[in-house]
């Protein structure tokens, strides 16, 4: 959606008309509420004090906001429909009478309402309430049961089709006049509004600029700069330019540098000569630099990185850096040169100051101004395929601000960050040592306990693996995937027992977390409990039939469980046939030998023997872990075969 | 208020930039989502390590060993399944595609008139050996349900038996006959549950199908809504697109405005702000404009969780509009002119908030008869006391550890001053920083949210969190978003309903100030995505009825009755997924502390992705109707799920 995308969008608001018979009519079209807005607040209130109850709609895209007028009051034949609207007023309950409730009889029978401050979707509507009395002109009586009082309190001198105050313990209503002479609100469809492309994006915290080659020597200086990014065939590039080539004078007195990036096409074998002429023409002093596409690249998913609504980086676009290397304000279009003069005398004003710029209506904040969090931009250039980029912009961001950041969690995140960075280029020992730093920050940080912990885990460090992933469960208990890796640590510690106790604890968590099951399975299955490890395989393979090892081992059991009842080896070879067939599976040595053993427990030992060949084949052909016994194993059982024996657990 | 330039509109984008793939959170989080995959993908390698440390050669036999390309099917791979319906096992959504497709194309012609509709201008959206009856009925057969001055409802009848006959063009003409002469005419089907025969020959989808046309002169109305049962035929060898085979009507409703109008409503916004400057500016365009041109880090974003307040503000007797925004964007105070036109409250009245904020209440909190406000924003609550005239001031602010969404007032001890019930939903944002996203678990029942609180009010501007003392604790870790005050049982005490995302909703039945959660035994728990709630008396019985908005998904409908959605899961958590599609719910109070689930009897189930919803008597007639605000998420693309 960050990037334009359509959900559950185009509906249309639904209006259901109550036909008293039990049903609903939907008559959404006929209401004329059914816009394709994406609705999100309705408040009700007679708004115009016709008798007819309006609302108000509040939306999520253009136009935000639909005051929808009922027209029925002119509608012909609507004065033989009756109303009244009642406010409440508390005097020894609640002022506004909150949940007191209004009982209004008329010939037709007694309707109720009650009052109520919020209900709907983040809506609070009027506290006038609106009550229709059909062809009902007489009203009989009008009861409020006000809140903590026992007795409901009975009104007189309610009249229809009038606006009525009740105030707690008069017993009398008062009539309310609307104010008068009310010109009628005319209807109008609104539009929706144009989506304008340009902007000017300021900076509330100022993230530092990505590391970027093409700009060695310009940027880091100590002065501010803006970077323009142009091309020879953009009409209001060339502009723009001209606008500022003109006032560069004023530019260079103001202390600013000015560094252009073209972003022609790089294939073009004329680009140089075409940049050349046109900076000629417009005759340009300012420094140009020939931007490869990565450096476009870098500077798209910076700019994405910092709005909720990413769009690409158009042309022509501008970064207004700061004289501490920071980004102020990015222009998306033209940037006007008296705007960037004014945001450049700003650079130095504090930093609620310069929140003020970045709002475009004024209005008051009650919390402090954010600190730059780069985690977005370290984000995305992960995304770009920039691991290296992404942990040197935050090694950079920590160099800064690594002792001022608050709270510690928010350093650990930056931390935790960098430790993805790392990784994800490679970088394995620095990845462990950010996260070594995160916990640092921040003690309590699970995060990074269960990343050491996983690598760890990858490096058959089981006993350090545990000690980490054990804290990290401390922390959260609910979390089923930290249990089940500290479950898969206990097993490389080959403590069994441990394995099943966290595994069907993760399993109360998250009762389909396959992994879970598929270790309780193996686990039992190493602690001879053949039945109850056939059981669980099953039940993994029920959640998910393509589990081909729970497939593999389930049949090893019932082919090789030293319990007669609960061998099966026709089943077996059902099971493991179906993995020796398939692509993935046809070339798995582990599968052959599985149904060699199912064969040979089915009492067909010649193909026993043809399945524990081919797996022998398979082991030299495609390879196996070194110092595996799985060869020396496969001659063990060649040898039970050709004594017609099957193989046993 | 001040307007700062924004620079001319000469854009050109430059030329395609690399489209970048994959989510924020999925690469960075480590212990979300990603990581069931990470660890399940991870088993071989562990396994192998397993096998390097075992002793006996029996363990290294069984030990798996890594297989690169395993088809290990975990959450994720479900999760993706529901969003490409390419991906292999989904031909159910493959077949919808493109019969909805067929629809679209159908729908798009009939709206060009009748002239279009003969047998040889639709053949190729049906199959020569086409059946279906007559699917419109006569005006003869037709029952109303419903006529007033400005309404007429008419359905087919419970025994409708509908001529059989095989031109389409005559079955489409008997449908299309009320539209006959429309000025304007809209026509679209919305496929919402699919069957295809296990060999793939064959498919039937149903489709809620929906009409409108406007007439001018006399202006008028005519609007119909049917459910198809679609057969399909389907060819197996060729790209053909499939050909409707036969089409049976389950239903059948015509509805017409009566009087010369052709709306209930109409919009009269831009009256009422009188040309505005700051309407134009600041509430004509979308929230996906600001959040484009706004610093994510101010607390913009697009999703249009912010909703409004009507009260009085400035003692006027007049209710004024007070409207919530995201961060970065002022909240708005307007005020109601006599005329009904609205002017903008004067610059220093302590209301314009910055952060982001989700919704707002004008009650009186200190019992001085004027109207406080109440605004919930990022994790507090800011309580804003009144000076009468319409100027506020800080008095409080309440803490909540999540996400708060939205405030509902009421004396729960009675004692004659306004207490506070916050929702909680959880931060399922993380704030910024999407490290720290979290999701709800299980998806379908989760219990990993914010905690709601209730705060008593203890005078001066002095609160109390009660919500353990008071029993509100319980059942208190759902993603809530929404709660209404209601004495469902008649019984004097105000009960809450709270509304939750992800999962079962609560009833809490109070006594005597301490609260119970009843909703399974009431019958309300309503396990589906709750967006918000309303009471109202539906059916005029003197008991308090709810409705509930969630969310209608033609897509959650088409896939979860899917035999293989969700393999091996057992029929209940099947029937949990089912439900979470099925839409609003209406639950008609029996009286005797229960109530009856008539959401589908009563019509109003299909409220689309419902958010705000409320009862309300717009026709004068002594019945509440419902109004319902809904869709989720409409940008320049239209490929909607």
């Amino acid at each position: 959606m960050a990037e334009g995308k359509s959900f559950s969008g185009r509906e249309r608001n639904s209006f259901f008309l109550n036909t008293g018979s039990g049903k609903f009519a939907d008559i959404s079209g006929l209401s004329g509420f059914d816009y394709l807005d994406d609705a999100r607040s309705i408040c009700l209130g007679d708004w115009d004090f016709d008798g007819a109850l309006d609302f108000w709609a509040y939306n999520r895209n253009s136009p935000r906001l639909r005051l929808m007028r009922n027209t029925s009051s002119s509608a012909a034949g609507s004065e033989s429909r009756h109303w009244v609207a009642l406010r409440l007023k508390g005097v020894t309950c609640n002022r506004d009478a909150i949940g007191a409730r209004v009982e209004v009889t008329t010939p037709s029978g007694t309707q109720f309402r009650t009052l109520r401050a919020g209900e709907g979707f983040l809506s609070q509507s009027s506290k006038w309430l609106h009550l229709g009395l059909g062809n009902d002109s007489g009203i009989e009586k009008v009861t409020v049961r006000w809140p903590g009082s026992p007795e409901p309190e009975t009104f007189t001198a309610v009249t229809s089709n009038t606006f009525q105050i009740l105030e707690q313990g008069t017993a009398t209503a008062t009539q309310w006049m609307p104010p008068s002479g009310s010109p009628p609100l005319d209807p109008f469809d609104q539009e929706s509004s144009p989506v304008d492309e340009t902007a000017r994006i300021v900076l509330a915290a100022r993230p530092p600029l990505p590391p970027l080659e093409i700009l060695d020597g310009i940027a880091n200086t100590g002065k501010p700069l803006l970077i323009n990014v142009w091309a020879t065939w953009c009409g209001p590039c060339l502009e723009e330019l001209s606008a500022m080539i003109a006032r560069a004078s004023e530019f260079k007195q103001k202390g600013l540098d000015i560094v252009l990036l073209n972003a022609d096409d790089p294939t073009d074998s004329d680009r140089p000569n075409k940049v050349a002429k046109t900076l000629g023409k417009l005759n340009s002093s300012f420094e140009n630099r020939i931007a490869d596409e990565r450096t476009v690249s870098i500077l798209d998913a910076f700019q994405r990185a910092l709005t909720q609504r990413q769009r690409p980086l158009p042309l022509p676009a501008s970064f207004l850096v700061d004289s501490e290397g920071r980004v102020a304000v990015i222009y998306k279009g033209k940037a006007e040169v008296d705007t960037v003069l004014r945001d450049l005398e700003m650079l130095e004003s504090g930093p609620d100051a310069w929140r003020e710029q970045a709002a475009p209506f004024a209005g008051q904040w009650y919390q402090h101004p954010p600190q730059p969090n780069p985690l977005r931009i370290a984000m995305k250039f992960l995304d770009l395929g920039e691991a290296k980029l992404s942990a040197t912009y935050l090694e950079r961001f920590l160099a800064t601000y690594a002792d001022t950041m608050e709270p510690r969690s928010a350093l650990a995140d930056v931390y935790f960050a960098l430790g993805r960075a790392h990784s994800t280029d490679g970088q394995d020992s620095a990845a462990a040592g950010a996260y070594q730093s995160a916990i640092k920050a921040d003690l309590n940080y699970r995060k990074a306990y269960v990343e050491l912990g996983h690598m760890l885990l990858k490096r058959n460090s089981f006993d350090a693996a545990d000690r980490l992933l054990s804290r990290a469960v401390q922390l959260d208990r609910s979390d089923a995937d930290t249990v089940v890796l500290e479950a898969m640590a206990r097993l490389g510690m080959q403590k069994f027992e441990d394995v099943e106790k966290l595994c069907r604890f993760a399993l109360t968590l998250q009762p389909d977390h396959l992994t879970a099951r598929y270790n309780l399975a193996f686990a039992l299955q190493q602690m001879k409990r053949h039945r109850e490890a056939a059981d669980t395989y099953a039940g993994v393979l029920k959640l998910a039939n393509g589990q081909i090892m729970a497939a593999n081992n389930l049949a090893w059991i019932l082919a090789t469980s030293p319990d007669d009842s609960l061998r099966n080896g026709r089943e077996a070879v059902r099971i493991i046939q179906q993995l020796c067939d398939s692509p993935a599976g046809e070339t798995q040595p582990i599968f052959w030998m599985t149904l060699g053993a199912a064969h040979a427990e089915a009492g067909d030992f010649v193909n026993a023997t043809g399945a524990a060949q081919r797996a022998l084949q398979l082991c030299s052909s495609t390879g196996i872990p070194k110092g595996s016994t799985l060869p020396a194993t496969l001659q063990e059982q060649l040898l039970r075969y050709q004594q017609s024996k099957p193989v046993r657990d | 208020m001040r307007l700062l330039p924004l620079p001319k509109r000469h854009a050109i984008s430059l030329r395609r930039l690399v489209v970048f793939g994959g989510t924020l959170a999925a690469i960075l989080s480590g212990c979300t989502r990603s990581d069931s995959q990470t660890s399940a993908t991870d088993i071989g390698n562990t396994r192998a390590a397993v096998e390097a440390v075992a002793v006996s050669p029996e363990t290294a036999t069984t030990a798996p060993v890594a297989v690169q390309s395993s088809p290990f099917g975990g959450k994720l791979a479900e999760e993706v399944a529901l969003f490409d319906p390419k991906v292999d096992g989904w031909r159910s959504e493959a077949l919808y595609e493109v019969a909805q497709r067929q629809l679209n194309e159908l729908a798009h012609h009939l709206e060009q008139g009748a002239d279009g509709i003969t047998s040889a201008a639709t053949s190729s959206w049906f199959h020569v050996d086409f059946s279906a009856p007559l699917l419109g009925p006569e005006p003869s057969e037709l029952v109303t349900s419903y006529q007033d001055s400005l309404f007429v409802v008419q359905s087919a009848p419970d025994e409708w038996q509908p001529v059989a006959q095989t031109d389409p063009a005559l079955s489409l003409v008997s449908f299309l006959q009320p539209l006959a002469g429309a000025g304007k005419v809209r026509i679209k089907f919305k496929t919402y549950r699919v069957s295809l025969a296990p060999d793939g020959t064959a498919a039937t989808t149903r489709a809620l199908v929906s009409t409108l046309g406007h007439f001018s002169d006399p202006a008028r109305t005519v609007e119909q809504h049917a459910i198809w049962d679609i057969s399909w035929h389907l060819t197996a060898t060729s790209d053909a697109p499939p050909q409707i085979s036969s089409i049976v009507p389950e239903s059948y409703q015509v509805s017409r405005t009566n009087a010369e109008t052709d709306r209930l409503f109409t919009d009269c916004t831009d009256a009422a702000f009188k040309g505005s400057e700051l309407y134009q500016k600041a509430l004509l365009p979308g929230l996906d404009d600001w959040a484009a041109r706004l610093h994510n880090q101010i607390g913009m974003e697009s999703e249009g969780y912010q909703g409004m307040a009507m009260g009085d503000a400035n003692g006027d007797d007049l209710d004024d509009l007070y409207l919530c925004q995201p961060g970065g964007l002022p909240n708005l105070l307007f005020l109601r002119n006599a005329d009904g036109t609205l002017r903008e409250a004067p610059a220093d009245n302590g209301t314009d908030w910055l952060e982001r904020t989700r919704s707002a209440l004008f009650v009186d909190l200190d019992n001085d008869s004027d109207q406080d406000l109440l605004v919930v924003c990022n994790t507090q609550v800011l309580l804003l006391e009144n000076d009468g005239s319409g100027k506020f001031t800080k008095r409080g602010m309440l803490q909540l550890p999540g996400s708060p969404f939205s405030c509902t007032a009421a004396d729960y001890d009675t004692d004659g001053d306004l207490d506070l019930f916050i929702c909680d939903y959880g931060d399922l944002w993380g704030g910024f920083g999407d490290l720290n996203e979290r999701f709800p678990i299980p998806y379908h029942d989760a219990n990993n949210g914010g905690p709601n609180a209730l705060f008593r009010n203890d005078g001066a501007w002095q609160f109390s969190n009660v919500t353990q003392e008071s029993g509100l604790d319980q059942n208190n870790r759902r993603w809530s978003l929404s709660a209404a005050w209601e004495d469902f049982d008649n019984d004097g005490d105000l009960d809450l309903y709270v509304a939750n995302d992800f999962g079962r909703n609560n009833l809490f039945r109070n006594d005597g100030g301490k609260f119970t959660d009843i909703a399974e035994a009431a019958g309300v728990e309503d396990i589906s995505p709750g967006m918000s709630v309303t009471w109202g008396d539906a059916n005029r019985d003197g008991w308090p009825d709810l409705y509930v908005s969630n969310m209608f998904s033609g897509a959650g409908n088409r896939i979860t009755f899917q035999d293989q959605f969700m393999p091996g899961t057992d029929t209940a958590t099947k029937g949990h997924y089912q439900r979470f599609a099925r839409g609003n719910a209406l639950f008609l109070n029996n009286g005797d502390g229960t109530f009856l689930d008539s959401s589908e009897a009563s019509g109003v189930s299909v409220g689309r992705w419902a958010w705000a919803s409320r009862f309300g008597d717009f026709n004068n007639d002594g019945l509440e109707d419902i109004v319902v605000a809904n869709g989720f998420f409409t940008q320049e693309d239209s490929d909607d799920l």
